[in-house]
């Protein structure tokens, strides 16, 4: 049987890569961790795979804002063939750094993507094909592609911890939205955060509308009784609890806690007390994304 | 031209820098501050358009929601963002040379761009708002803002005219003429040139080099300072001592060797050689593990000196064998009071609380971003560490077996790959061997680094890929002593060519020997057969690190080096590592006599409790770890924060290397700095005996648990500071050797002692040491009153205070003659000691958080009378005598049947009795499990003359635990304990009594939120609600 494909972009300061790949693994994907150098000489080689992660870290020491300098090659390198990538049905997964770098990038929430008002998802998504060569229309590169995207507003962004500092802690979340394909079937979830700038803010409060109208909230930091979190509960001071959003159609997921920290029974914080769980909450991310990526073979 | 481009938070967002600064504005007693407007700013190099200016700000300097530009360095710019006008402005920025990780990153980002720059520098502007005064605005800027060490500060708006750094080297070849130097000649070179060398060993240079017929040039003369240097050849620890009556020929060899020697366990792979110890962790993999200090660079600036010392121990982990994957980071603090009067910090001294801030931030933006779990610690607190701070770092890593083994052969490539060499950190190990002084942070500014994780990050990620090609001969890493160290130590039985003119650098201007003796951060450098260079250098450029080859190693045993084609040295390797003189020390050690203190029976110690709960050393370090990003990696399964609510003090952290294995690690440290005034050989064993307990509570074993040694004392010329490091050096062979627990590596870190500035009395000092110093002290039969510096200097190892009230710790200069030599302050002499054990299965481990109600709760271990440097005693402003002592024939039995407990699942949650006794093991489990407990103390098992109800509580006896067994396991739990821990002829039915018992029942977990231990009277005398205890625990420590 053919393995769903996955690939892990990695740059200077990516740190999250392995344990994602692990992750993915157990659900028997096939993974490649991939440096951007690599994907900047060949950016065909996108098209190879189902399943695109931008894992955490501090790319480039997040010496600009988090996630800025990678959202920059992105935006200028890679635009045409991320949006290909998406538009021919497959998924973009962003984790803490990574949402940071689809949020800086303009895909997150992405309103004014060219796929942003395609219907959803159903018979009518066309196929990816893997290692398929790129098309004439889109595969210039370069110039072409990249003004496009460099083009699209920054609808929002994530900024410093109201507390000021880095946390690490697990919180409660709830899945807000039955609009992204990774949480199919979740309801709530039980994560570690662990960055120093998670505070999800809309650009303006027609964002924010906008956001919420649309579904795609998808993940709120939740207080014990599933209300407002507060602080820690919400660990950075996020607007409207917002810990994940994803794009129009669903297929680009990006969020701050990190959900292959949760893929083991023993990364539980309280398996010596609770026993070892069944099923990691963190799975049903890389699950789905697994199930999904089965039905694009 | 250059170009400035100023960003702020947009106004209304609340920038939480500002609000951090108002707070600690308040904190040093400025109330006048009312407003703070942070901006950062950006300076860049380059024939630039408008619109390209425009474009970078736009898309790269300034988020677009949360951040706003700001035009100009004129008023109207300034008046802009927090509303109110500012009274004063402020401009930090790195000096030029410490270089700052923004400034690379924002170059390549603009490349990115499409924008060509000639350099970018960042800095930071500060508008204050309010009324206050300039005086507050310096204030401020020294407390707070700014590091003369590493910062320059411009009052007002600063703005730059040019950013040139460096100038072009002239060459000159210079010698140092030696042959013909007097003895005044050779002291006032060493002195000079910073080359920390003893007249001994100034004359043994003379004398080879006579030899030679020539003078050394000076690169030859600092390659030789460095080579031995006491930071990279631990002279004192390995030299010949006097003690009593015999001569340790080598004290290392003589004890922490010996242990290993003598345990001989097939699992040690490489000890004691290489830049870290390996043992076997499975089949394939073994593991690694080095702790390392960074004491002095983390005194003048903690940032960059923890930050620092955590790269520098990541690249020792990296440079194990043949590179070895980082796994985990610990980090061990030791700090002044936090609470210390600001007035009385003496000048070129940071207050405790910005040491320690500064501290935990460095390891965090370090550990962090190279996504490294910095996960196990402590903090400790003496006024002696107020000066001179202690830092330990360590790192845990990974390798297959195949590549433990390394040995560069001739012919093979000096490949020099990571960072860049610029001036950073020049005289960094031969600093590091010398005390503290007023003066240092102006002297040795140089030996202060700023680090830069993300070239870290790359160097980790690309040297692994290069290794598991098996692509290396061999490979370490720059340190102290940078090139000249590490080549140095690689050529040793070869021999080496150097050329330093291939070295990449930062900027021009280097001299060959800074070249060779810079310790700037994130270089590795590697062995590499010219067969697979290509392929090597090809990994390193797709990732975008520098690699170069400088030289090549050869067979002659000399080291060349060479610079624009003229030879600048040639060095005899046998000379260099083998010629330095061995000179003999003098230890002397005589217990002190402590006053005990004035103990009053209570009928409540609730009081006690807390209060030692909510002290530095024992309340929750919650603060900190939350800041780490403690779970990177996905492989902790025991967590430092365990329990109910997730914030209980966890004793070890257990994690999973191998991310498809549930074979896992436990790691801990034991430290007892306490216990050192009175005997530094308790404090040796106590130390050993918490490492393992904290290991053993996690559900670890005796079977593979190693140990690390960091060794942090006092000057050790002073015959009494030698003496005590000799009884902890013994006291850790003879434990370590009974626990059957190897030492596999260790370092140390003498001289830490801090020279007072001139006209700081006497009388300043005596409140830094510990109260309650009776006649009787060491101090006692050498008189203190005068200045010190002949040989009765009163620094008794362990600082401890003499007779007359004069300060513990303080003594004279080492070998100083003439009464001008200034007092010094000792630290209490402090080992550190770690624990690693390999688990076969991490589901079996044991947290310490209380499960659930109704079941019996075990005391393990014997409760003595031992309140001598116990927190009970501090707070009753005594250090008394009675220290705790090690019986580690009967401490293994425990541990071992305490394993066994756990590998057969009978124990539900475990805990280890340290610092405050049983009361604070108590409570922290209740706490933590946010579950009651009632106990007996009538039931603890007990020496007879420790039947008191303080020190059935407070006593801090070693190998002992508490331990909560599920009502269905009761049996099964006895019946062990009985067949391990009890003589014969008390096997039930005959029930012993206490003082009898290696354990014992003590009590029951309940229902009730409540911590109730009844006393030998059977009334309570501690009955105290969870949330009080923890609130006093929570509230020790803030940020």
């Amino acid at each position: 049987m053919n393995m769903p494909r996955v690939v892990i972009l990695r740059t200077a300061g990516t740190n999250c890569d392995r344990e994602t790949q692990h992750a993915f693994e157990r659900l028997d994907a096939h993974v490649d961790l991939i440096h951007i150098n690599r994907l900047l000489e060949t950016p065909v080689a996108l098209h190879a795979y189902q399943v695109l992660v931008i894992p955490g870290g501090f790319t480039y020491g997040d010496d600009l804002g988090a996630g800025k300098i990678l959202s920059l090659e992105l935006r200028y390198k890679l635009a045409d063939h991320l949006v290909r990538f998406v538009q021919d049905g497959n998924l973009v997964l962003g984790i803490c750094n990574g949402f940071q770098v689809l949020v800086k990038a303009g895909l997150l929430p992405g309103f004014t993507l060219p796929f942003s008002r395609e219907k959803k998802r159903g018979t009518s998504v066309r196929r990816g094909r893997p290692g398929r060569p790129a098309r004439a229309s889109s595969a210039r590169g370069g110039a072409g592609g990249a003004t496009a995207l460099a083009a699209w507003p920054q609808e929002a962004t994530l900024t410093g911890n109201d507390s000021g500092r880095f946390e690490a802690r697990w919180i409660r979340l709830k899945v807000s939205s039955d609009k992204s394909e990774f949480l199919k079937g979740g309801t709530s979830l039980y994560l570690p955060v662990a960055h120093g700038e998670g505070k999800f803010v809309p650009a303006s409060p027609l964002v924010r509308d906008q956001l919420r109208d649309s579904g795609q909230v998808v993940l709120r930091y939740a207080g014990p009784e599933g209300g407002p979190a507060g602080y820690p509960g919400n660990p950075n001071g996020s607007v409207d609890d917002i810990a994940g959003v994803c794009d129009p159609t669903g297929r680009i997921l990006g969020l701050m806690p990190h959900p292959e920290r949760f893929a083991d029974p023993t990364h539980h914080p309280r398996w010596t007390r609770e026993g070892l769980v069944e099923s990691p909450d963190g799975l049903l991310i890389f699950e789905n994304a697994v199930r999904y990526a089965k039905t694009k073979l | 031209m250059i170009h400035r481009i100023e960003r702020r938070v947009r106004e209304g967002a609340g920038d939480p820098v500002a609000r951090g600064i108002l707070a600690d504005a308040l904190d040093l007693g400025i109330e006048g501050l009312s407003g703070v407007v942070v901006s950062d700013l950006f300076w860049i190099e380059g024939e630039l358009s408008a619109d390209e200016v425009g474009r970078a700000r736009r898309e790269l300097f300034v988020d677009p929601v949360a951040e706003e530009a700001v035009d100009g360095v004129g008023e109207q710019g300034a008046g802009a963002g927090g509303g109110a006008p500012s009274a004063h402005w402020v401009t930090i920025l790195r000096k030029p040379g410490v270089m700052d990780p923004v400034e690379g990153s924002a170059r390549r980002a603009l490349a990115e761009l499409g924008l060509t720059v000639g350099g970018v520098r960042a800095g930071r502007q500060y508008g204050l708002q309010g009324s206050i005064s300039l005086d507050q605005c310096k204030l401020l800027v020294r407390r707070l803002l700014a590091n003369p060490v590493v910062d320059e500060v411009h009052l007002g708006r600063h703005d730059l005219q040019k950013l040139a750094l460096g100038r072009k080297y002239v060459m000159e070849r210079a010698e140092v003429p030696l042959l013909d130097a007097t003895d005044a000649d050779l002291t006032r070179l060493s002195k000079e040139r910073g080359l920390a060398l003893s007249i001994a060993e100034m004359h043994a240079i003379r004398e080879h080099f006579r030899g030679q017929r020539r003078n050394p040039s000076d690169v030859e003369l600092e390659t030789i300072a460095q080579t031995w240097s006491e930071h990279c050849k631990h002279k004192t620890l390995t030299g010949p001592i006097a003690y009593k009556d015999v001569v340790i020929e080598n004290l290392l060899k003589h004890t922490i060797f010996r242990v290993t020697e003598e345990l001989d366990k097939d699992w040690c792979l490489s000890v004691f050689q290489d830049n870290a110890g390996v043992i076997e962790f499975d089949e394939e993999y073994a593991v690694c593990f080095k702790v390392e200090t960074h004491n002095h660079p983390s005194a003048l600036d903690p940032y960059g000196g923890s930050a620092t010392g955590v790269g520098g121990v990541v690249r020792d982990c990296l440079g194990c064998g043949l590179g070895a994957r980082p796994v985990l980071n610990t980090d061990v603090f030791c700090v002044g009071p936090l609470d210390f009067a600001m007035e009385r910090v003496p000048e070129g001294v940071l207050h405790p609380r910005r040491v320690l801030k500064g501290l935990v931030a460095g390891v965090r933006d370090y550990g962090n971003r190279m996504g490294i779990p910095t996960a196990s610690g402590a903090v400790f607190s003496d006024p002696r560490y107020l000066a001179n701070p202690l830092v330990f770092c360590g790192t845990v890593g990974v390798l297959p077996k195949s590549r433990v083994k390394k040995g560069p052969r001739p012919g093979d490539l000096i490949l020099l790959a990571g960072g860049r060499t610029g001036r950073d950190g020049i005289h960094g190990a031969t600093f590091s061997s010398e005390g503290l002084t007023p003066d240092s942070e102006a002297a040795s500014g140089g030996a202060v680094q700023i680090g830069n994780a993300i070239t870290e990050k790359k160097l980790v990620d690309t040297v692994l890929q290069v290794a598991e090609k098996g692509l290396l001969s061999s490979i370490t890493d720059c340190g102290a002593g940078g090139l000249s160290s590490a080549v140095g130590e690689m050529a040793a039985g070869l021999g080496a060519v150097v050329d330093l003119d291939r070295v990449p650098l930062k900027y021009e201007g280097l001299s060959p020997t800074e070249i060779w003796i810079s310790e700037a951060q994130e270089r590795m450098v590697l062995a590499v057969h010219p067969k697979h260079l290509n392929e090597a250098i090809w990994i390193f450029g797709r990732e975008e690190v520098d690699a170069t080859v400088i030289g090549h190693f050869t067979e002659d045993k000399r080291l060349h080096l060479r610079y624009g084609g003229q030879r600048l040295a040639n060095l005899d390797l046998e000379f260099l590592h083998h010629g330095l003189p061995r000179v003999r020390l003098t230890a002397e050690w005589d217990a002190p006599a402590f006053s005990e203190p004035m103990v009053v029976k209570r009928e409540n110690y609730g009081e006690h409790l807390r209060r030692i709960l909510g002290s530095v050393n024992v309340c929750s370090k919650e603060a900190i770890l939350r800041q780490y990003d403690h779970e990177v990696q996905g492989g902790m399964a025991l967590k430092p924060l365990v329990g109910a609510a997730n914030d209980g003090p966890g004793d070890a952290v257990v994690l999973r290397p191998v991310l498809s294995s549930h074979k896992g690690l436990a790691v801990s440290c034991g430290m007892a700095p306490r216990f050192g005034d009175i005997d530094p050989y308790a404090m040796a064993a106590s130390a050993i005996d918490e490492a393992l307990r904290n290991v053993i509570a996690v559900g670890g074993n005796l079977d593979r648990v190693a140990l690390l040694d960091n060794f942090c004392w006092g000057n050790t010329r002073r015959s009494r500071q030698l003496g005590g490091l000799v009884r902890a050096a013994q006291a850790c062979y003879d434990v370590a050797l009974a626990y059957g627990a190897p030492f596999i590596s260790g370092k140390d870190s003498l001289n830490n002692e801090f020279a007072l500035p001139a006209g700081y009395a006497e009388d300043w000092l005596c409140d830094l040491v510990p109260a309650g110093v009776a006649p009787g002290g060491p101090g006692a039969r050498r008189p203190v009153r005068g200045r010190a510096g002949a040989a009765a200097a009163p620094a008794g190892a362990g600082g401890v205070a003499g007779a007359t009230g004069a300060p513990g710790g303080v003594g004279g200069a080492a070998g100083a003659a003439g009464a001008a030599e200034p007092w010094t302050l000792a630290i209490p002499p402090s080992l550190l000691i770690s624990a690693i054990c390999v688990m076969p299965d991490v589901t079996k481990s044991v947290s310490m958080d209380l499960k659930r109600s109704g079941s019996p709760v075990y005391l393990v271990g014997r409760t003595k009378n031992e309140l001598g440097g116990s927190h009970y005693y501090g707070l009753l402003g005594a250090v008394g005598n009675a220290v705790p002592q090690v019986d580690a024939v009967k401490g293994r039995d425990i541990l071992e049947a305490l394993s066994i407990a756990m590998e057969r699942g009978l124990v539900l949650a475990c805990h280890d009795l340290c610092e405050g006794g049983l009361a604070v093991a108590a409570a922290e489990m209740a706490f933590a499990g946010d579950q009651g407990l009632e106990m007996e103390l009538a039931s603890v098992p007990s020496a007879v003359d420790a039947q008191r109800d303080d020190i059935l509580l407070f006593s801090e006896s070693n190998t002992r635990f508490l331990v909560e067994v599920s009502p269905e396991s009761q049996k099964a739990f006895e019946d062990l304990m009985w067949s391990c821990l009890s003589a014969g002829e008390m096997a039930p039915p005959i029930v012993p009594r206490p003082s009898h018992m290696e354990w014992a029942l003590v009590g029951w977990t309940t229902d009730h939120k409540r911590l109730s231990i009844h006393g030998l009277e059977g009334k309570p005398v501690v009955d105290e609600s969870l949330a009080d205890l923890k609130a006093a625990w929570q509230g020790g420590l803030k940020l």
